[in-house]
């Protein structure tokens, strides 16, 4: 798991503008000086995710699932690493929530391939748009649960659908053909930023100077250490401390 | 007629218990029928479900050859090393060679359709047998639970349905450092086809159609006969499968898809259960409409299975029985009765042998017999009948007459018997014509009655059995001059009595006089008696001429002492369609 360093796991394929400026200031060194007119960030990194498994994975790991004929422990691999756990990069999402209304969040593509959507779980403000890309060679039909006016529709290869976030609350993004394929989308009004953490669960948020409170969700639940009140400064911060996921998203 | 009657009646209730033994196992066919479909139906799934989870079983240890093949190894570690998890191209075009080289090296029979090498973040690094992902960088399989399994140190198998195609799937890790999570995984995928269909259904002899929710995807049939045709029902029968059985356990109950058709479908495991996606084996059903479909329905085996030589034996032997009954009742009487109506035409015989008859045949004979008579006599002509002794004799005695056989009781009719001369026909050969009866003497208009004197026994053939050859006994006294018939009314079926030794007159008469003229009469009443009995259709079996004297005898005396009379006259008449005696006493 922390072979190598990848920061690749965060797949936000369309960036905002001002993440992109911040992220060049931040190359150049400017925000780091906390020059005037520059967006603080915030790194952090997410520990104990290898705890977490997605409920789609236990449940289709049941005996009683019917979902396989045979499932054994590989005797070629230790039993250490014969635990199911989640993708840190695709599974876990760090939000800053800040004390009042946050603007919506600029369009996300989201790729449906594999048998899932990646990201799993996000977290947006209101008003904020998802972008689902077909990227296999077959149909998807993606719809809400319990939402009439984002129905079932497929999708041909390459195909692209758009998803707006309204209601606040969790959504359930799901696909008629393809049963493991699930996406949570938490809609807070006062989400002002999220990072997707890399595979060695490091994230950075831009955000702008004040208070917030940061947490991290998985399953489109929020899942370990919740940090309160951290301050960004004009300069941005860092979160010294791991948050700690703990595998008690159930 | 009761014998064919009887015959007739057995016959129906032949043919009537046969229908409905053959009815009742029509019904009893077609029940065992639809119970032996379900019974096979469950059979059949149950035996293709076993099929299918050796075969996945084997096609898992086939993959696993590539799970620890050294060269996939390698690439995917490098795989996973290069910047975003896509991969270098040298990795990818490593991992599609050693692909190549595990699919090679796999057993044709497990071998897979599509092979992916997975990295280990799930994307595919290179694939085998799905060109159609060629470029496509994007493109993952991480996600399906079997590969995020794989990944994560188990092996294990699945079905997918891409698109409109239904794939059985096994995923095993790869593994190059026990001290590491898995480089990644090998997936295997072998598509729900006619091919592998067929294969199994040949294996489980089973007839299988393999369905996602879109329809069927594939079938084969593994049982002679079967028409591949059919199992197009099953995709049209999926829209209505609402079938709660399936819901829970996955199997549903035995659904007819037409009269002769019935299926059981069952989920296959993986993601096509949660799909929709299957199997249902499929089996035909023979059911019989009526009794006729028993023929129908039959093959040559079958026709020649049957026991050809017994039916043909039973049919003739009942046909034959029939014949029988019917020439026996039907066919040989009225074969005697034309014959005699023949020979009564041509004058052979004067009236009908009734004994020769049986059952209404003999009534029919004797009546028509009577009938004959009864015209003569209104034509004024002669007729046979048994002598009228009144005739001869005069009135019967008022005393009670005596019958050897029958004794009716004289009433006054009988009361006065005139002196009558003694019939003096007598003799060993003498036959007493019968004369229509007459209350008294000749009269006008009516011939006398002919007593036929003793006459030589008549040529060989006349009546077979009646004259016995042989010089005829000499008779004590001739008989007196009687008026001859003619030799053209001669009877030929006058009853003949053969040469009765002397000594046996004598004896018979009991009086040691020999042949008296008294045993000349009896002789005539024997020869009309057993005429008479005959005509009558009596059997005259054991009625010797001695039995006859003897009770003639017995009468005589009896009658001779109560009456105090010299003679005793016997005469033969008819009463109530039997022959009977009549003795009137003569004092003369």
């Amino acid at each position: 798991m922390h072979d190598r360093k990848r920061r690749s796991s965060v797949r936000v394929e369309a960036l905002v503008a001002a993440p992109l400026l911040v992220a060049f200031a931040l190359a150049s060194g400017d925000l780091r000086a906390g020059g005037a007119g520059s967006t603080p960030t915030v790194k952090g990194h997410v520990a104990g995710w290898e705890k977490l498994v997605p409920q789609v994975y236990a449940d289709a790991a049941g005996a009683d699932s019917h979902r396989y004929n045979w499932r054994e422990p590989s005797p070629t691999v230790k039993a250490d690493f014969r635990k199911l756990s989640a993708s840190v990069s695709r599974d876990v999402c760090v939000v800053a929530v800040g004390a009042a209304a946050a603007p919506a969040h600029e369009p996300l593509a989201v790729k449906v391939t594999g048998g899932r959507l990646t990201p799993a779980t996000i977290v947006l403000s209101p008003g904020s748009r998802l972008s689902f890309k077909n990227a296999d060679p077959f149909n998807h039909v993606l719809y809400e649960v319990g939402n009439d006016k984002w129905a079932a529709n497929p999708m041909g290869p390459g195909a692209t659908r758009e998803w707006s976030a309204s209601a606040p609350g969790v959504h359930q993004i799901r696909d008629e053909l393809f049963p493991s394929l699930i996406m949570y989308v938490v809609v807070d009004p006062n989400a002002v930023d999220f990072a997707l953490p890399d595979r060695d669960g490091a994230f950075t948020l831009t955000l702008p100077a004040g208070e917030y409170t940061i947490r991290a969700f998985f399953d489109g639940k929020p899942v370990g250490k919740v940090v309160e009140g951290f301050h960004v400064a004009e300069h941005g911060a860092e979160l010294r401390e791991a948050l700690a996921l703990g595998g008690d998203a159930r | 007629m009761i014998l064919s009657r009887a015959w007739y009646v057995l016959l129906g209730g032949a043919v009537g218990v046969a229908l409905y033994v053959v009815f009742v196992a029509v019904g009893q066919y077609n029940r065992q029928s639809a119970l032996a479909l379900k019974e096979g139906l469950a059979s059949d799934s149950q035996t293709v479900e076993w099929a299918l989870k050796i075969d996945a079983r084997r096609r898992l240890d086939a993959l696993l050859p590539g799970s620890v093949d050294a060269n996939l190894q390698q690439a995917l570690v490098a795989a996973n090393a290069s910047k975003d998890g896509k991969g270098a191209d040298k990795a990818r075009a490593d991992a599609k060679k050693a692909l190549n080289a595990v699919n090679e090296a796999m057993a044709p029979e497990w071998r897979d359709d599509v092979l992916f090498a997975v990295d280990r973040d799930g994307h595919v690094v290179a694939e085998y047998g799905y060109d159609i992902v060629a470029g496509n960088e994007d493109f993952e399989l991480g996600g399906y639970p079997a590969v995020n399994d794989a990944l994560h140190g188990w092996e294990r198998d699945d079905t997918w349905i891409l698109g409109s195609k239904m794939y059985v799937v096994v995923a095993r890790p790869v593994e190059y450092d026990v001290a590491q999570r898995p480089a990644g995984a090998i997936v295997g995928l072998k598509e729900v086809s006619n091919k592998l269909a067929e294969g199994l259904a040949k294996r489980t002899r089973t007839n299988i159609a393999f369905y996602t929710p879109a329809g069927r995807a594939a079938g084969g049939v593994g049982v002679e006969g079967f028409d591949p045709e059919k199992l197009d029902a099953v995709g049209s029968d999926l829209k209505t499968l609402a079938d709660k059985a399936y819901g829970v356990s996955g199997r549903s109950e035995v659904r007819m898809l037409s009269d002769d058709l019935g299926a059981m479908y069952a989920r296959l495991p993986g993601d096509a259960w949660q799909l929709g996606g299957g199997f249902a084996v499929v089996r035909g059903k023979t059911s019989l409409a009526g009794p006729l479909g028993f023929l129908t329905g039959a093959d040559d085996k079958d026709k020649a299975n049957v026991p050809w030589i017994l039916l043909a034996g039973a049919a003739l032997g009942a046909a034959a029985i029939g014949l029988l009954f019917t020439w026996l009742e039907h066919t040989a009487p009225l074969g005697e009765l034309v014959m005699q109506a023949e020979r009564l035409k041509a004058g052979g015989m004067d009236g009908l042998q009734v004994a020769r008859f049986r059952g209404a045949y003999r009534l029919a004979a004797q009546n028509l017999n009577q009938g004959m008579e009864r015209s003569i006599e209104k034509a004024g002509g002669v007729t046979r009948r048994p002598a009228d002794l009144e005739s001869i004799l005069g009135p019967t005695p008022a005393q009670p007459s005596m019958s050897a056989f029958s004794f009716p009781l004289a009433d006054g009719a009988a009361a006065a018997v005139p002196a009558v001369p003694p019939a003096t026909a007598s003799g060993a050969f003498a036959a007493i014509n019968a004369s229509p009866p007459r209350p008294s003497g000749p009269g006008p208009g009516r011939p006398p009655p002919i007593i036929t004197a003793a006459a030589p026994p008549p040529a060989a053939g006349t009546r077979p059995g009646a004259p016995r050859p042989g010089p005829p006994p000499p008779l004590a006294q001739p008989p007196p001059p009687l008026p001859l018939s003619s030799a053209s009314e001669a009877d030929e079926e006058q009853t003949m009595v053969g040469a009765v030794p002397a000594e046996l007159l004598a004896q018979a008469t009991g009086d040691g006089r020999g042949a008296s003229e008294e045993t000349g009469e009896w002789v005539s009443t024997y020869e009309d008696f057993i005429r008479t009995k005959k005509q009558c259709g009596e059997p005259t079996d054991g009625l010797t001429f001695e039995k006859f004297a003897q009770t003639l005898r017995k009468n005589r005396d009896q009658l001779m002492a109560r009456h105090a009379c010299k003679r005793v006259k016997f005469s033969v008449y008819v009463k109530d369609g039997r022959a009977s005696l009549k003795a009137t006493p003569v004092k003369e």
